[in-house]
């Protein structure tokens, strides 16, 4: 009996090293840190796998993938690694940026949860462009035409005197 | 010789030389000519001086605080000492800074931790303005690793970080890992615009990244 838990701790243990979070947390704790996600960070419309590795004997597995709003049970491949199982994901274009929890089931019932972070896309409209690089044609235009109203209205007046 | 007596006696002295107004006319003409021109050319935003990524601050991460909203950031090493609001994304999914006519502000995004709290939190600000000149991010890729930052928190508290790196990223490749992946100690980023400017579709080419690690904090005010 302390020898089938100790195995299911060892097992979860492998992810995570930090052993303070999976032994605070009571029952479904011994699966916690058997499942993954990668990239663990995704703009909407990317695509993600997610893995985790079951007790033996377990035949399937599915994420529960509601939050995503994807399917309730998207069923896992199994790899040729007995207890080893993942499937590749793709994230609605329609998600809205945030962190998602996402639990992954084996068919024992025993479960892991995995942090997802789906980003904002693209880059951050961060500027209005006054100061740019590269000349600004209307800026030189008006420059230009106040050195000509200048210049025109001095020789106006030069040739005027003499 | 013919008289045109309003323009030229209101101009003109008599015995030719130029009244004083008129010579501060074409001056001001002249100088403000010149400076349009000049400005048309326009210097930029400074680029990124550090091309590095990476860590650059070799001390000791400060340990994750509680959750609180940032209110104030303020960064001595460019003379950045601005208000906090929060920012969100838009229904496309792209993150939208404060108003260009509030550009002294700054942005926190709120999907992502605070300021302290493990992980990476995000503080947007613009580079410039749309007409009048430099705004509150405009010297940002001045800073050099190990500059500090100081973010106000909502309980009272600062938080204090140092540069990790600097960096300018095309908007194509924008690092979205980096910048909002997790993270298992306080990081922050701040972003700006950086590189060239489109006039056609008024976009920058890319951001200008700092990436900064928690080193310490404060009950108080930094």
């Amino acid at each position: 009996m302390a020898n089938g838990s100790m195995r299911r701790i060892l097992l979860s243990g492998g992810v995570i090293a930090g052993t303070t979070a999976a032994l605070a947390l009571p029952g479904v704790a011994s699966a916690e840190g058997a499942g993954s996600v990668t990239p663990d960070t995704v703009k909407p419309g990317g695509s993600v796998t997610f893995s985790t590795v079951c007790p033996d004997g377990v035949k399937s597995a599915d994420v529960a993938g509601t939050v995503l709003g994807l399917a309730a049970r998207i069923p896992m491949e199994a790899s040729k690694t007995p207890g080893s199982f993942s499937v590749a994901v793709d994230i609605p274009v329609s998600i809205s940026a945030g962190t998602f929890n996402v639990s992954i089931d084996c068919g024992d019932g025993s479960s892991s949860v995995v942090k997802l972070i789906v980003t904002p896309t693209g880059g951050v409209p961060t500027g209005g462009g006054s100061t740019a690089r590269g000349p600004n044609r209307s800026l030189m235009a008006v420059g230009g035409g106040l050195l000509l109203v200048g210049a025109a209205g001095a020789l106006f007046l030069r040739r005027r005197t003499v | 010789m013919r008289h045109r007596h309003r323009p030229r006696h209101l101009l003109v002295r008599s015995n030719g030389t130029w009244r004083g107004g008129t010579a501060v006319a074409v001056i001001t003409l002249a100088v403000a000519g010149v400076s349009l021109v000049g400005a048309g050319y326009g210097a930029g935003p400074p680029p990124p001086v550090v091309a590095a990524s990476g860590s650059g601050y070799a001390g000791i991460a400060g340990a994750a605080v509680a959750a609180s909203t940032p209110v104030r950031l303020r960064i001595g090493a460019i003379s950045v000492e601005a208000p906090v609001e929060r920012v969100d994304v838009d229904r496309d999914g792209t993150l939208i800074p404060p108003s260009l006519r509030e550009a002294t502000k700054v942005g926190w995004y709120e999907r992502g931790p605070t300021p302290g709290e493990n992980g990476n939190s995000v503080i947007v600000g613009h580079v410039d303005t749309a007409g009048s000149g430099p705004a509150v991010f405009f010297r940002l890729g001045l800073l050099k690793p190990g500059d500090t930052i100081v973010v106000a928190r909502r309980d009272g508290s600062s938080v204090t970080f140092a540069v990790d790196g600097v960096r300018l990223y095309s908007k194509h490749e924008f690092p979205a890992g980096l910048v909002y992946g997790p993270a298992t100690r306080p990081q922050l980023r701040l972003i700006t615009c950086g590189g060239t400017f489109d006039r056609a579709t008024s976009t920058y080419s890319g951001n200008t990244v700092i990436t900064a690690t928690m080193v310490s904090w404060r009950a108080g005010p930094g």
